[in-house]
């Protein structure tokens, strides 16, 4: 039989009526000039979701008397933590759960690669992609905290070595009927293995914490839209942002508009970078020094 | 010449299944809470179902005490006022999920800064004012609150349930129930008229 993902029931309406959270990785092999990418995909059942936004502000004490301080914004950051279950109908689905959570805690590790006989540290991995969804739309991401809880509660797949009416261990005998997808054992009937001294959790609770990277811009107006468009937003796809609305369309702020032509920008004496436009009405009341470089009121 | 574009004015939901929805009965009470992003003016609105205020004005202070002295000498820089606010955003229907969502979206991007045409530097920051809660309000005739918020939470209520569809490609989950919880520190008004007899307006702040 082919790869065993997850139950029937779970797997049918998965398709039909629901998404997977898809968890896609990039890891760079051999010499690091390779990159592969992994993809884990599993639907899952949605206990928790948050999403976080922490607007980075500068709040220096007030001088004294003073009612309003000058704040300084920074950056905003997108954060989110999701918890879900991962049920198991039979020792396949068990198994294959605690594959994919072990693949989702090697997430969290940084980034490596392969240089000779060393490993190279290439930082903190923000290379990988999550998608689940209208959720969250296939979004760069680091990922923070990985938690995973087996409910023992729920109750374990055993090993089972007793011999069934045959002499055959009945834990092996499951696992050579299921593999060989043989007819004589229901799927919900594989609930013994013959993998001595190991429990495979009928129910497994995972919180996932990331922080997103996103690699277009964020904020209203920019570069990416053309002068007279500085109230949409700055994405400029003409899709919702970070939540998808399915088929409706989007607000007039979010619509896309002709990308304008990328104006030649110009470093004026403290290193900030202006448009030749604002250089100008600067510098309109002054002239050129002897030297020919340094510039002097009129 | 182009013309200036106008802020986007997002109101809540009015679509055919308001009249079963919370939005119906937002609208006839006027329970309406409004966001207005200040560097774009764009604003959005929701029934306003507030789970949870809070209001707290804090003098910072300094103390100093002295051997034999039994108070404290006591030195104020300023106050701070401190607000936290969660609300509920609920759907009934397909549509009206798609609609909160997108007001949602609005209201999470209204975290992010205006920026510059050339350089794309933050230049409009991200104050937000508040306005339609009743006990928020700055003065009488200043009924909103600016902020600088500083954290907000959006919170799926999964225990109430999904409203899910397969429409597009991607599909869809909209939580029956999101939670959105902020914290914010407000800018307090100055009162600059010559009758005022102290910078901040004499009825700030304003609880009814």
């Amino acid at each position: 039989m082919g790869t065993y993902r997850q139950f029937s029931n779970v797997q049918n309406l998965g398709d039909k009526k629901y998404f997977p959270l898809r968890i896609s990785r990039l890891t760079r092999q051999g010499t690091g000039d390779r990159d592969v990418v992994r993809v884990y995909e599993r639907y899952i059942f949605l206990t928790s979701y948050e999403e976080t936004y922490e607007a980075n502000w500068s709040v220096p004490d007030a001088p004294l008397g003073r009612l309003n301080t000058k704040y300084d914004y920074s950056q905003t950051t997108r954060k989110a933590t999701m918890t879900f279950k991962l049920g198991a109908r039979n020792v396949e689905e068990a198994k294959s759960n605690l594959d994919f959570c072990s693949a989702m805690a090697n997430l969290v590790y940084g980034d490596y690669y392969r240089r000779g006989d060393d490993f190279v540290y290439n930082g903190a991995n923000a290379n990988n992609k999550i998608k689940f969804g209208n959720l969250i739309r296939n979004e760069l991401c680091y990922f923070d905290n990985f938690n995973f809880a087996p409910n023992m509660d729920a109750g374990v797949y055993e090993f089972n070595g007793n011999a069934n009416s045959e002499g055959i261990p009945i834990g092996l005998s499951q696992d050579v009927e299921f593999a060989n997808d043989s007819g004589l054992l229901a799927e919900t009937g594989y609930v013994y293995h013959f993998d001595k001294s190991k429990v495979y959790p009928k129910e497994v609770e995972v919180t996932l914490s990331l922080i997103f990277v996103h690699d277009y811009p964020l904020g209203f107006g920019g570069p990416t839209r053309g002068r007279e468009y500085q109230l949409r937003w700055a994405q400029n796809t003409g899709r919702d942002w970070p939540h998808g609305t399915g088929p409706i369309g989007v607000m007039r702020y979010m619509q896309a508009s002709a990308t304008p032509v990328q104006e030649s920008l110009y470093t004026d004496a403290e290193g900030n970078e202006v448009s030749l436009e604002e250089l100008e009405a600067r510098y309109q009341n002054y002239r050129l020094g002897p030297d020919g470089i340094s510039i002097l009121p009129e | 010449m182009s013309v200036a574009e106008r802020p986007q004015i997002r109101d809540i939901y009015s679509g055919p299944d308001s009249n079963v929805s919370v939005a119906g009965f937002a609208r006839g009470k006027g329970y309406v809470l409004t966001f207005e992003h200040e560097p774009t003016g764009h604003t959005v609105s929701f029934p306003s179902i507030i789970e949870s205020f809070s209001d707290g004005h804090a003098a910072g202070t300094a103390q100093k005490t002295f051997a034999g002295v039994m108070d404290p000498l006591i030195t104020q820089a300023g106050t701070t006022r401190e607000i936290s606010l969660s609300f509920k955003v609920l759907s009934a229907s397909l549509e009206e999920a798609r609609y909160n969502t997108q007001s949602l979206n609005m209201l999470l991007q209204m975290m992010y800064p205006r920026l510059t045409a050339e350089t794309g530097r933050s230049v409009g920051l991200p104050y937000i004012r508040i306005s339609g809660f009743s006990m928020l309000n700055d003065t009488r005739t200043i009924r909103s609150t600016k902020c600088i918020v500083q954290n907000l939470t959006y919170a799926l209520n999964t225990d109430e349930g999904f409203i899910m569809s397969k429409d597009t490609a991607e599909g869809e989950l909209h939580p029956i129930s999101i939670t959105i919880s902020i914290s914010a520190r407000a800018i307090i008004p100055i009162d600059d008229s010559e009758e005022a007899v102290q910078p901040y307006p004499i009825d700030y702040p304003r609880y009814r």
